[in-house]
């Protein structure tokens, strides 16, 4: 049975066939969960959270999206709402725009590091400075870079999801993205010298 | 394409959201500009390295428990 049929079973009551969709989705949600907030608790919290809502709201759907694209969007919700209490200290958007802008004075000179010795997959320490500097990027900005950049979603499920239009996207990756390599280039630098 | 036109279009181009005519463009000034080479590079490795961030975790026995009871609960309501 395809994932249409599913969601038209459970919204006709059957239990079953909910139970299919979340068997089918899970891990999905709850991966999301820690990519999210980096603990399992709060990953536990996203997952039940996200499925009691879809649950209870499963009338309202009205398949325009895939099922799967619409709990993303709950867990998305879901997520912004506890990033946004979070104490870490963020970049501000100002900064995220300068970079992009070009007018920080480090956009100016490109560090290479292509031939970096320490440029790594498995360089744990350098893993360590990313997932930092993710941690430091707004909510808004964080959402879309994990949805797009780590998920492999598409810009625009990125936008269905989260209700943006799809130039809004594109500037916030683009944004994220030139701030977490210059995060990246400062370890470099520190490293050669 | 100057080298400030490269870096606003980066993006599409990792994305593969360029028209055809703007991206054969965009890698004509690639190949011979040694800073936007470094610029695309550098981007193209964050991306790379933030794929081996996180591990794929399995749901505790007593989360997926908890969340199935949950569920059911609302099944009798």
């Amino acid at each position: 049975m395809n994932e249409m049929e599913l969601v038209q079973r459970a919204k006709a009551g059957d239990t079953k066939a909910f139970e299919e969709l979340m068997k089918a989705t899970q891990d999905k949600i709850y991966n999301l969960g820690i990519k999210f907030f980096e603990n399992k608790e709060d990953a536990a919290d996203l997952l039940q959270e996200t499925y009691i809502k879809a649950y209870e709201s499963l009338p309202n759907f009205e398949g325009k999206s895939s099922f799967s694209t619409w709990l993303y969007r709950i867990a998305t919700n879901f997520a912004l709402m506890k990033l946004r209490k979070e104490k870490i200290k963020k970049v501000s958007i100002e900064e995220l725009r300068n970079l992009a802008d070009g007018r920080e004075k480090n956009t100016i000179d490109f560090y290479d590091w292509s031939e970096n010795p320490y440029f790594h997959y498995k360089n744990e320490e350098l893993k360590e400075v990313l997932n930092n500097a993710i941690n430091t990027l707004p909510p808004k900005y964080k959402t879309i870079f994990i949805l797009h950049d780590i998920e492999g979603l598409s810009i625009q499920e990125v936008s269905k999801i989260l209700s943006l239009s799809i130039p809004t996207i594109k500037t916030r990756i683009h944004r994220s993205r030139l701030y977490l390599r210059e995060k990246l280039s400062e370890y470099f630098k520190k490293k050669r010298n | 394409m100057n080298c400030r036109e490269i870096m606003k279009h980066i993006s599409d181009y990792i994305d593969k959201e360029m028209e055809e005519t703007l991206k054969e463009v965009f890698e004509q000034h690639i190949r011979i500009c040694k800073r936007c080479r470094i610029n695309l590079d550098s981007i193209e490795k964050t991306l790379l390295i933030s794929k081996f961030i996180y591990k794929e975790e399995k749901i505790p026995k007593n989360v997926k428990k908890t969340l199935y009871y949950r569920i059911k609960m609302r099944y009798k309501r």
